[in-house]
């Protein structure tokens, strides 16, 4: 008992110790604690310090390491670079194209494909993937699932930093909804090099597991369809095409014989580019005629065939590059539908009527100042609705300006020289852009086609749905 | 599969199907389905215009007001598309898919035309029927009025 009380004397620096209990109301101290459980001051010391440190640990404060690597300087916001902000612009420029040829499947991984892509354009644009200012992108597989932060992946792989990252989809009019959103920033002042990406790869039919894919049909048809019309077991729209084609056959008159010749000169235009699917494979009249009867009155050679393909464009605030093509107009209109019209008529197509009307306006055009037009023609009565719609032929009678030749090259206006959606191939979540590229190339001189009428001025449209919205770009080339 | 037994394909595609309407459907929509299995065409009605509304939705197209679980849609339906599929989960050729008009319906309602392709003429009447795709799976049919 003596020599517990002389060695309190010494803990407590020869104060006398409190009574036992005398704590009673207030918190023990660390050292009360630590005296409680008969440790000798050192040892409490160092559990003390154990003790902070886990405390610490657990804050998250660790103790300054040693790094083996360099740190990376963070600069303050006042010594930010800004020149690259350019303000408020009224013009935006095309100054970089690439697009890949198309096929059933990629025959590379589809990462590789973009990063290409978006290198190759800025490459021809004269610019270094650290001279843009973001990216604009399609997903790159339309309703696969693979879209999942595929905007900040295909980032990271190329390096590319800035103030826009941006992925959209809309399903046919996905990649110039792209377009006009890198547009809208450039034209805003946020950026000033953007790169434009419209991808798609279709992966359907690479599953080994039928019933897999089958059960993942079903999905796909109600998250596209909706409830109703996916409960009819539909794929592809071509059925739906097939009621509209029926409808504006009955209305117009137009004849199978009359749709043979859209898809000839479209084939006919396709032979000649090598990017196309059916490049440098002619078709006769009676191969079409002959073709099997998908959804009446649509055969097989009526449609267009989907297939993988990509495109990029370098979109910039300035005129730079050695053929930078201006974006002189611009038109979207959408309906309030969804395939099939509540109201609208089934024989026509309003939206296209409405951005064309827009898109002329904007820039001060007529559709006879055009000299070269992509149309997104999945089929080949459509081909013939949306010229009409366009105004470059009255209703009814596109199918007859085609057997004139004035759509072809030698005429006053030369529609889809890549061979459009029926001869070239329809990546749809890819194809407005490569309907832009293939504009802009034309335009640009570097397209290696021709002749063309001598006018400054090409259109590239896009659509959703069943043409329930119309997206569409007119482009002027440099002069 | 495991057990050895075939896999009914039919069989699996309306289940899932099946599967997918309880995710998708409103309550409209559940009604417009439900309504279907005994026999009716039951749609939204807007009590201001008068009219029905397909596929269900929750407003009026032209006057905005909510619509209300509208009666059994009665009368005889237009045709005014009709076609086939090569391809599909299901409805292949020879079944004969289309859309139809009615005069107190803002929409076209699609469903299974059950006549042969070839007897067919857009504008044509026709009337309402349940078509059972399998059990409780039923979709609008259209057919030619029975005498």
């Amino acid at each position: 008992m003596a020599k517990r009380k002389a060695t309190q004397q010494v803990w407590s620096k020869g104060r006398p110790l409190p009574r036992q209990g005398s704590t009673r109301g207030r918190r023990k101290s660390h050292q009360e604690k630590t005296r409680a459980k008969g440790l000798a001051p050192q040892k409490a010391k160092k559990l003390l310090e154990l003790t902070r440190k886990a405390k610490d640990r657990k804050k998250g404060i660790y103790p300054s390491l040693p790094r083996k690597t360099k740190q990376v300087e963070i600069q303050k916001v006042s010594e930010l670079e800004t020149p690259k902000k350019p303000g408020p612009q009224e013009s935006t420029w095309i100054i970089g194209t690439a697009r890949t040829r198309v096929a059933k499947h990629f025959s590379r991984n589809y990462q590789e494909i973009a990063c290409e892509l978006v290198v190759t354009a800025a490459k021809e644009a004269g610019l270094r993937l650290k001279d843009l200012d973001g990216l604009v992108t399609s997903p790159p597989s339309l309703g696969s699932g693979l879209s999942f932060m595929w905007a900040a992946q295909l980032a990271q792989m190329l390096g590319v930093r800035g103030r826009v990252l941006t992925l959209v989809e809309n399903g046919g009019g996905t990649a110039l909804q792209a377009l006009r959103v890198a547009q809208c920033e450039i034209l805003a002042g946020r950026a000033r090099h953007l790169a434009v990406l419209g991808m798609d790869e279709r992966r359907y039919d690479q599953s080994q597991d039928i019933l897999a894919t089958l059960k993942e049909a079903v999905w796909s048809q109600m998250m596209l369809y909706g409830p109703y019309l996916g409960m009819m077991g539909i794929g592809a729209p071509i059925p739906l095409y097939a009621l509209s084609s029926q409808n504006y056959m009955d209305a117009t008159g137009i004849t199978h014989e009359e749709l043979t010749d859209v898809v000839l000169y479209q084939r006919t235009h396709a032979l000649s580019e090598p990017d196309a699917l059916f490049y440098g494979k002619p078709v006769t009249r009676e191969e079409i005629l002959k073709s099997p009867m998908l959804s009446p009155p649509l055969r097989l050679h009526d449609c267009s065939t989907f297939v993988s393909g990509g495109a990029c464009v370098i979109l910039s605030a300035e005129p730079i590059g050695p053929n930078p093509v201006r974006i002189a107009g611009y038109g979207e209109a959408h309906r309030g539908e969804h395939f099939i019209p509540a109201e609208d008529p089934l024989d026509r197509f309003p939206s296209v009527r409405e951005a064309a009307e827009e898109a002329y306006r904007s820039a001060g055009i007529t559709p006879r100042d055009l000299s070269v037009v992509e149309i997104y023609d999945v089929f080949s009565p459509t081909h013939l609705m949306i010229l009409e719609e366009l105004g470059l032929a009255e209703r009814g009678k596109a199918a007859e300006e085609i057997r004139k030749g004035r759509f072809t090259y030698g005429g006053e206006v030369v529609v889809n020289p890549s061979g459009g959606r029926i001869g070239f191939g329809h990546p749809a979540g890819a194809t407005p852009l490569i309907s832009v590229v293939e504009i802009s190339r034309q335009l640009s001189g570097k397209g290696g086609k021709g002749p063309f009428p001598n006018s400054p001025y090409g259109l590239a449209q896009a659509e959703h749905g069943m043409l329930n919205g119309c997206y569409l770009i007119i482009l002027e080339a440099p002069r | 599969m495991s057990t050895g037994s075939p896999v009914n394909i039919f069989e699996l595609i309306n289940n899932e199907s099946r599967l997918a309407l309880k995710f998708f459907l409103t309550e409209g929509g559940k009604r417009f389905y439900d309504g279907l299995k005994q026999g009716e065409l039951l749609l939204p009605y807007c009590p201001r215009c008068e009219l029905y509304a397909y596929p269900p939705r929750l407003l009026c197209l032209r006057c905005e007001t909510p619509l209300e679980p509208g009666s059994s849609l009665k009368g005889l339906f237009r045709l005014r598309g009709f076609t086939q599929q090569h391809r599909a989960l299901r409805f292949v050729r020879p079944d004969v898919i289309g859309i139809v008009e009615h005069s107190r319906v803002i929409g076209r309602i699609f469903g299974r035309i059950d006549e042969p392709l070839e007897t067919l003429r857009l504008g044509e009447e026709l009337e309402f029927f349940p078509f059972v795709i399998e059990g409780d799976l039923v979709v609008p049919g259209f057919r030619k009025p029975r005498p």
